[in-house]
């Protein structure tokens, strides 16, 4: 609790979940004091446990006399005043009146809100810096005060110059450095691989504050790793020399009392060398590192690191065990040719000797990774083009009908087949995305002009089409008229003619009576005899009526 | 982080693993401005046609207001409505006086949504010429008489 853990500098204040105003100031202790409840990486939320404004679990929560419930901060916000007091403060969700400033109209929320947001389960706050604790949110912070491994904690190590070094450093280095210190003034040596910063105290016998700076020089002066292990094991009679004159040290009584003191309580009682202090890599690799960074140096980045090859047990730096692999000849690999179809399974030697001259997969591999990279390419140029079909469909849907669009599917089909046609000449080529939209405008606007121009065709080819018609049945009407009028023409005429002729024949007739009666009298009657009716009848004519007319 | 920071990640987290039907998430730049895509089909005045909105936040918000108006883009035209400007500008009380923190990009866009599906007037607000002609950069920035509810 609080107020009793005050007992060494690093103490972890619990949360005050609404002290955001502390955020601010990002010294050490903040980072490790403050669990900053709304930014945890929460696990399981109900919805109904998510503030409304915020979105996030509640930290603090308040009600409103209308029943909501908000965290404070954000009820505290959303109530604000406005500064010329024009906008009554309401209820963010009922828009109710309300007045932060009155105790009737918001307060905190019933208890049991409260615990069940601080039950819900979340990451550790250092979670990005590799720890995978989990827990209740209130039980965080307890973690990270006491346990979290890759909490930030003041270093608090003797630097080389004997000064205390304040850099934060994940908690682990500290415990570690911690827990060597204790092994060795209890037992006179450390379980874990020795260090320089302990023959501080193999040097100088008793240590207290006052003799740091002997320590830390005397530190100095041994530093290879053959000497440290020599004092550890090779001389046991220095080490109970050590143990002899520190037995009589308060520290030692203290350690010895209770067996398994928490490293966490001896940050007055041991002093520990500065772990950012910067020493030669101990495999000799010639990168300078700091207990903090060794772990990393040695997994990853330690050119001295050997690690015997699996295989053919070849001792190979770790940064380079993979480029061994790629050449170890002991090693187990499938034939070079096994993603087309060979099982041969051996080690390398065998498959360069033997099975190389043999596989028939490998003898196609040349043609065979041709037609792969044939098929991709086809496949990235099906991409392209379905992505263009895809456009183009789209933009054939939304074009504005015209009324007889639908006659023409048959026809505007063939208009799209054209346009694959002419993005296909395209498709090896990487289309930029922007050409794609603007060609596809530019498209798309063809095809509407196209459908509008084949409209106006359309339109006019059933226009002249009524045109002839009418045309057609007007000069019908007129030929028949024309026809008509002919044919009476050409009655008339043979009437006329008739008449010429009977006036012709009365008139030679009259002449030749004159001179020649007799024959004249007969003509004459050998018309009547013939046709004397005719000749009555003559003005009754048909013909001789439409004359008239 | 400050509220505004956190509620907004917290928004495009869960625009991202998906938006309800009808809305798109076209960009959501650096968290001070996004573009979102709107599409009314249930209402035949704004069928097929896709309407561009831009939402930006005041380091204030949710507290404050964000700024929503339509913007126009290639294809992406102003819809016709008696409350939305020519200029993109939208009379909604939510967007104005009626705000609430408890409101979100995705309420808003519901809202927005909502207003052109009810809506049956193809018109511009009666007022529209002269707004255009004096309208502030953004419609937050003025102050509309929020009159008819019908719509």
């Amino acid at each position: 609790m609080p107020e009793t853990e005050t007992y060494h500098s690093e103490t972890i204040y619990p949360v005050i979940a609404s002290d955001i105003a502390m955020q601010g100031t990002k010294t050490i202790d903040s980072l490790n004091r403050l669990v900053d409840y709304s930014s945890l990486d929460y696990i399981d939320v109900p919805g109904h446990l998510l503030c409304p404004i915020c979105q996030y679990p509640f930290v603090n929560p308040y009600t409103t006399k209308c029943g909501h419930t908000f965290c404070k901060e954000c009820l505290i916000q959303a109530l604000e005043p406005n500064v010329d007091l024009s906008v009554e403060c309401r209820c963010p969700i009922d828009r109710r009146p309300l007045n932060r400033d009155y105790v009737e109209d918001i307060f905190p929320a019933p208890k049991i809100i409260s615990n069940m947001v601080n039950d819900l389960v979340a990451y550790c706050p250092n979670k990005s810096r590799g720890c995978q604790f989990q827990d209740q949110r209130w039980l965080l912070q307890r973690h990270i005060k006491d346990v979290c491994d890759y909490a930030l904690i003041s270093c608090g190590g003797i630097k080389e110059d004997g000064s205390v070094c304040s850099q934060p450093t994940h908690r682990k280095f500290i415990m570690e450095e911690r827990r060597i210190q204790r092994d060795y003034l209890l037992y006179g040596y450390s379980m874990l691989p020795p260090t320089n910063a302990r023959l501080m105290y193999g040097s100088s016998n008793i240590h207290t504050k006052n003799n740091i700076k002997d320590s830390a020089s005397s530190s100095e002066s041994v530093e290879t790793k053959d000497k440290s292990n020599s004092l550890k094991f090779d001389q046991p009679s220095k080490n109970n020399l050590h143990l002899n004159a520190i037995k009589d040290t308060k520290l030692y009584q203290k350690l010895a009392s209770q067996d398994d003191m928490p490293l966490l309580e001896l940050q007055e009682d041991i002093q520990i060398p500065c772990v950012h202090q910067e020493s030669d890599c101990a495999n000799g690799c010639g990168i300078k590192i700091t207990k903090a960074t060794k772990e990393a140096h040695n997994n990853i980045g330690c050119t001295k690191v050997m690690l015997s090859c699996e295989y053919c047990e070849l001792q190979v730096a770790k940064p380079k065990l993979n480029l061994h692999f790629e050449q170890c000849p002991e090693m187990t690999i499938s034939c070079s040719a096994k993603a087309y179809g060979c099982t041969w399974i051996g080690i390398r030697r065998d498959l360069e000797a033997e099975h190389q001259s043999k596989c028939h997969f490998i003898a196609m591999v040349p043609f065979l990774s041709k037609q792969d990279k044939k098929i991709e390419l086809l496949e990235k140029e099906n991409k392209s083009l379905r992505y263009h079909l895809d456009n183009i469909s789209q933009s054939l849907a939304n074009l504005p009908s015209f009324g007889n669009i639908n006659r023409n599917d048959s026809v505007s089909s063939d208009s799209t087949t054209y346009s694959i046609e002419t993005t296909e000449s395209l498709g090896a080529l990487p289309v930029l995305p922007v050409d794609l939209s603007m060609t596809n405008a530019s498209i798309s606007h063809m095809l509407m002009e196209n459908d509008r121009l084949r409209a106006d065709l359309d339109h006019l080819t059933t226009s002249l089409a009524e045109l002839e018609m009418k045309q057609n049945t007007l000069f019908m009407q007129e030929n028949f008229r024309n026809q008509e009028v002919m044919h009476s023409i050409k009655g008339m005429i043979n009437t006329l003619r008739q008449q010429i002729h009977y006036i012709l024949l009365e008139h030679r007739a009259f002449t030749t009576n004159s001179s020649n009666p007799v024959h004249i009298i007969n003509q004459s009657s050998k018309v009547a005899s013939t046709n004397p009716e005719l000749l009555r009848r003559r003005l009754s004519d048909i013909t001789r009526q439409d004359v008239k007319l | 982080m400050d509220i505004c920071k956190r509620r907004l990640m917290k928004e495009l987290s869960t625009a991202e693993k998906g938006l309800p039907s009808g809305l798109t998430l076209v960009s959501a730049n650096d968290l001070t401005s996004w573009y979102i895509d709107i599409t009314v089909d249930s209402n035949s005045l704004y069928q097929g046609q896709i309407y561009r909105l831009m939402f930006m936040y005041s380091p204030n918000y949710p507290m404050k207001v964000p700024n929503v108006q339509f913007v126009p883009d290639e294809n992406r035209p102003i819809p016709i409505h008696p409350h939305i400007y020519a200029n993109g500008h939208i009379c909604l009380d939510i967007l104005g006086d009626g705000w609430t923190p408890v409101q979100n990009t995705v309420s808003v866009c519901l809202s927005i949504q909502s207003m052109l599906a009810g809506n049956h007037t193809n018109e511009r607000p009666p007022d529209n010429d002269s707004y255009v002609r004096s309208a502030p950069k953004y419609a937050q920035d003025s102050r509309f008489i929020y009159h008819d509810d019908s719509v």
